[in-house]
């Protein structure tokens, strides 16, 4: 059984899902995302609204098989096979987890896992050039397609491999 | 002055060769298109419109501080909105009036598509949460035929021009389709082109400008349509009405729009002021742009008109990325301005069609910004990055495997 997220609970997150609005703590100035109710690092409750830039870094990553997919990311598994799923930490500091587009999941995995080298970009030929780790990488957050529920698609953030941060 | 000071583009990453198809299927439909592109399968016109706007958004503000302050009422004082970095800020400290524009100053967006995600439900807001543009501007979205996209841009120049709105954004994206089985996505493609315009006389920072648009339309069912209630287009197939239509849409438009700008003279018919100056156009306009369901109705149109093949072919991109349905035009229109085959001044004639039959015909002159533009080549530099995927990948990302 997958998450199930009714659509009244979905909008009420979509600033953050579309616009990564997250905050920032008026008591340490730790930035936080998704906005919390109480800051994991003073334990502070005040918050000022800040928006993340949406750049960061793949912190880390696994790769989805296609009998591994939660039932609501079922239709992405069957068309494409498998997919990458990161850490990215953001420039701002919070480390999230969402899916990294336009990179290949073998080519991801058959790579070795710390080499400090700029990925190809989705766009980049195959060949040699493939095997570099992703850990590392800079990205830039797009919008996407994550799933759909109670026959609405929800969009939202997915990271896409950047050549330049 | 309607300005384009900013555009972005986006085209995804996957291609498939139309020697691909043909191998498969024993046939190809698409007239000179060798590959086309290929959405991933959680993209659709709506993702890739914020990919092309946000493009034609931080272009926008590499623009500030320039020291012009050509937006007509400039925003006074203020420091960064801290937490809304999408708000626009004055830059201290420069001589003059600068601004750097941001999101926060859009009051007017344009969205076309033929493809939206759904038939009924607008995207206004959705671009706005995206895009950081206020929940006030004004929205408007087109679609129906693949001359949505001149159609947003025309209605946002004629919003400016009225001198109620001070900061237009028109996107327009399009992923056209059909069935596996159907001859229409045989050159269906991918892409979205996002356009920034105001209404200003500053000429560092305008890439184009529109000089005046006409449109001609007669009932005509055109190259394809897609009845309510159907996800696929269909086409009657027949090439010779399909071009009939075409040409003599977009004929129809042209010959409106050199009928608007030159005055009949005395004693001279109407009809043959006009016939005269349509044998003129070539000798007018450096190149010719157009609607692109293949890479062969453009030069078909260009001939008519009395454009040599070399005058168009700059402003084809069917070729590289397959039919990108309302984005075509304006993709090739950039296509054009990277091409390093214009310069400032040169005036170029845009023209749209769409099945109805509708078609627009725009004079764009080309501005200072072009410079920039035919450096950076943002869209040749993502055609050129294609990944190739066989017949049967291209099956599986479609959903139809």
């Amino acid at each position: 059984m997958g998450a199930y997220i009714s659509v009244p609970v979905w909008e009420r997150t979509i600033a953050q899902r579309y616009g990564l609005k997250g905050q920032r703590c008026l008591g340490c100035g730790a930035v936080l995302f998704p906005p919390k109710v109480v800051c994991p690092e003073c334990g502070g409750h005040s918050f000022e609204a800040a928006s993340l830039s949406g750049r960061g870094r793949i912190y880390s990553f696994t790769v989805i098989a296609g009998g591994g997919a939660p039932p609501e990311f079922e239709w992405q598994a069957n068309a494409v096979g498998s997919y990458v799923v990161g850490l990215v930490e953001l420039e701002e500091g919070p480390r999230i987890i969402a899916q990294i587009v336009g990179v290949d999941p073998r080519a991801a995995m058959a790579a070795p896992l710390f080499e400090d080298s700029a990925f190809e970009d989705s766009g980049g030929s195959s060949g040699d050039k493939g095997k570099r780790s992703l850990i590392g990488l800079p990205v830039k957050a797009v919008i996407r397609k994550v799933y759909e529920q109670e026959g609405v698609i929800r969009y939202g953030y997915k990271f896409k491999v950047v050549s330049e941060v | 002055m309607i300005q384009i000071i900013s555009c972005g583009v986006y085209v995804p990453a996957l291609r498939v060769g139309s020697s691909e198809i043909a191998k498969a299927l024993g046939a190809y439909a698409g007239a000179g298109i060798k590959k086309k592109a290929l959405p991933e399968v959680d993209e659709d016109a709506f993702t890739m419109a914020v990919e092309a706007a946000k493009e034609a958004l931080l272009g926008m503000k590499t623009l500030g501080g320039s020291g012009d302050g050509s937006l007509p009422s400039a925003r006074a004082g203020g420091g960064a909105v801290e937490g809304e970095p999408g708000r626009s800020a004055t830059v201290a400290g420069t001589a003059g009036t600068g601004t750097s524009l941001g999101p926060g100053d859009i009051d007017y967006v344009a969205f076309a598509s033929t493809s939206f995600p759904y038939e009924e439900k607008s995207f206004a807001g959705a671009l706005a949460e995206c895009l950081g543009i206020p929940k006030t501007a004004f929205v408007g979205e087109f679609g129906s035929s693949t001359r949505a996209g001149t159609e947003a841009l025309i209605s946002a120049a004629s919003a400016l021009a009225s001198g109620a709105f001070r900061l237009a954004l028109v996107v327009v994206s399009d992923c056209p389709g059909g069935g596996p089985r159907n001859p229409v996505e045989q050159a269906a493609g991918a892409g979205a082109v996002a356009f920034v315009l105001q209404s200003g006389e500053n000429e560092d920072r305008c890439i184009f400008s529109l000089e005046g648009s006409s449109t001609w339309s007669k009932e005509s069912l055109g190259i394809r349509s897609r009845r309510t209630g159907f996800t696929e287009a269909s086409d009657l197939g027949i090439a010779r009405h399909s071009r009939d239509a075409f040409v003599g849409t977009c004929v129809g438009a042209v010959r409106a729009l050199l009928e608007k700008e030159r005055r009949v003279g005395r004693g001279e018919s109407e009809e043959k002021a006009c016939e005269a100056a349509l044998s003129s156009v070539g000798s007018e306009f450096r190149g010719l742009v157009a609607t692109q369901p293949d890479a062969r109705l453009p030069l078909d149109l260009g001939r008519t008109l009395g454009f040599q093949d070399e005058r168009v072919l700059p402003g084809i991109v069917a070729s590289d990325m397959g039919d990108a349905g309302a984005a075509s035009c304006l993709l090739g229109l950039l296509a054009y301005l990277e091409s390093g085959s214009v310069k400032p001044g040169d005036l170029l004639l845009l023209v749209s069609y769409g099945s109805g039959a509708i078609a627009d015909a725009l004079r764009v002159r080309v501005g200072r910004g072009v410079d920039e533009i035919s450096r950076q080549k943002p869209l040749r530099s993502l055609l050129d990055a294609g990944t190739d995927v066989d017949f049967v990948t291209y099956l599986r990302v479609r959903g139809w495997l």
